[in-house]
C-alpha cells in the first residue's frame, strides 16, 4: 500500500504536519492490516504504540465490574493508543477492529528515529497530542462542574439516571466525542 | 534537599541531561508559600506553570450555582499543575490552593511558551513531560469514572 504525503495530510489534517514532516513520519509508520475482531489493545496489557486509523473502523470498550461497556468507534483520521505512546504502561481500554481495518503504527523506536531525523516533526506531533489531551481535560472539567452542581458532593454516586452522563464524560476523556464549546 | 537535587531526582524530569536540568533550574523560580495561598484562581488567565516541590496543593472547582467548592485532586511533590490554560490559552479551569506550607517552582508563561513551542532537544523533552502529566491527569479521571459507573451497575 502506497500512501502519499498529500493523502496522509488530508486524512490526518488535525496533526498539522507539513509535507516534508509528513514524508518523514510516513517512513517510520508501520501499516498493520486487521480483520473484524482482531484486537489491537487489551485493557491492562502493556501498550506503547500509537495507531493511526487509515481505513476501516475500531471499536473501543472498557470493562466495568464484569461487563463490557462499549464507548464508541474510531474512524479513519482518528487514532488510539496515545496514552501508552506518551507514557508506556497498561492500556485503559480494549481496542478491536469492527471491520477490515488498516492502521499505521508509530512505535517508540519509530518516534526515536523520527526525532533524530526531524526534531521539528516529532515535537509537532507531541504538541498536537498535548493539545488534544488538554482539550479533553477542559471539556471534562466543564461537565464536571455541571454534574457537581446537581449534587451535594461532586464525587457522590449520582442517581442511576446519571449513568449516561458519566459514560459521556468517559467517552470525552478517551477522545471519542467532540464537544465544540 | 535543594531545588537542583530535587530536579535531578524527581521522576518528572527523567531523561533530561545535566545541562537541560541546569537550564530548567535557572529558568524556574522557587518560592515558599504559606497555608491557604492561592496559586491559580479558576476563571482567570494563565501566567505560569507550577511544579510542586514540597507540600500539598488542593485542586477545586466552583459548583455551577456558585456556592462552595468541589475537590478534584490533591497534588504532591513532583506534580505539575496549571497546564491546561497555558496550552489552550483559555481561562484557568480550576483553583489550586496550598494545603499547609508548600514550596513551589514556577515557570512564567513566556518561558513556558518558549519551551512548549520550540524545536530543540530540551524542548522535545519538555513536550514529553507535559504530555505525560496530561496523560496522568486523564487516566486518574478515567479511573474515577469507571469506578463510579461500576458502582451504579451493582
Amino acid at each position: 500500500m502506497q500512501i502519499t504525503p498529500e493523502a496522509f495530510r488530508q486524512r490526518f489534517s488535525s496533526l498539522r504536519l507539513d509535507t516534508a514532516g509528513t514524508a518523514l513520519l510516513l517512513a517510520v509508520l508501520q501499516p498493520i492490516d486487521l480483520v473484524a475482531g482482531d484486537k489491537l489493545l487489551t485493557e491492562g496489557r502493556f501498550s506503547d504504540t500509537l495507531y493511526l486509523v487509515w481505513s476501516g473502523r475500531l471499536l473501543i470498550t472498557v470493562t466495568s465490574r464484569d461487563s463490557n461497556l462499549t464507548l464508541g468507534e474510531v474512524d479513519p483520521g482518528g487514532w488510539v493508543g496515545d496514552f501508552g505512546f506518551i507514557e508506556p504502561g497498561a492500556a485503559v481500554e480494549d481496542v478491536a477492529a469492527k471491520e477490515s481495518t488498516t492502521v499505521l503504527a508509530l512505535s517508540q523506536n519509530g518516534l526515536k528515529e523520527l526525532s533524530e531525523q526531524s526534531g521539528d516533526t516529532a515535537i509537532a506531533l507531541l504538541q498536537t497530542l498535548s493539545l488534544e489531551l488538554a482539550r479533553r481535560l477542559r471539556v471534562t472539567h466543564i461537565h464536571y462542574i455541571e454534574k457537581s452542581g446537581e449534587h451535594e458532593y461532586a464525587l457522590r454516586i449520582p442517581p442511576a439516571s446519571e449513568r449516561k452522563g458519566w459514560i459521556d464524560m468517559l467517552r470525552k476523556l478517551m477522545g471519542l466525542e467532540r464537544d465544540e464549546r | 534537599m535543594n531545588f537542583s537535587e530535587f530536579l535531578h531526582t524527581v521522576p518528572t524530569f527523567e531523561g533530561f541531561n545535566r545541562q537541560e536540568l541546569d537550564l530548567l533550574e535557572r529558568t524556574m523560580i522557587v518560592k515558599d508559600f504559606p497555608d491557604g495561598h492561592v496559586f491559580i484562581q479558576e476563571g482567570t488567565s494563565a501566567d505560569a506553570m507550577y511544579l510542586l516541590v514540597d507540600g500539598e496543593v488542593v485542586v477545586t472547582c466552583r459548583r455551577v450555582e456558585g456556592f462552595g467548592q468541589d475537590e478534584l485532586a490533591r497534588l504532591h511533590a513532583g506534580e505539575l499543575f496549571g497546564l491546561i490554560a497555558l496550552i489552550d490559552h483559555g481561562p484557568r479551569s480550576a483553583t489550586c490552593k496550598a494545603n499547609g506550607p508548600v514550596r513551589v517552582a514556577f515557570l512564567p508563561s513566556n518561558a513556558f511558551e518558549l519551551l512548549f513551542k520550540g524545536k530543540t532537544h530540551i524542548q522535545y523533552r519538555f513536550q514529553q513531560v507535559i504530555a505525560r502529566q496530561l496523560v496522568y491527569d486523564i487516566k486518574t479521571a478515567i479511573s474515577l469514572l469507571t469506578k463510579k459507573i461500576a458502582e451504579q451497575i451493582t
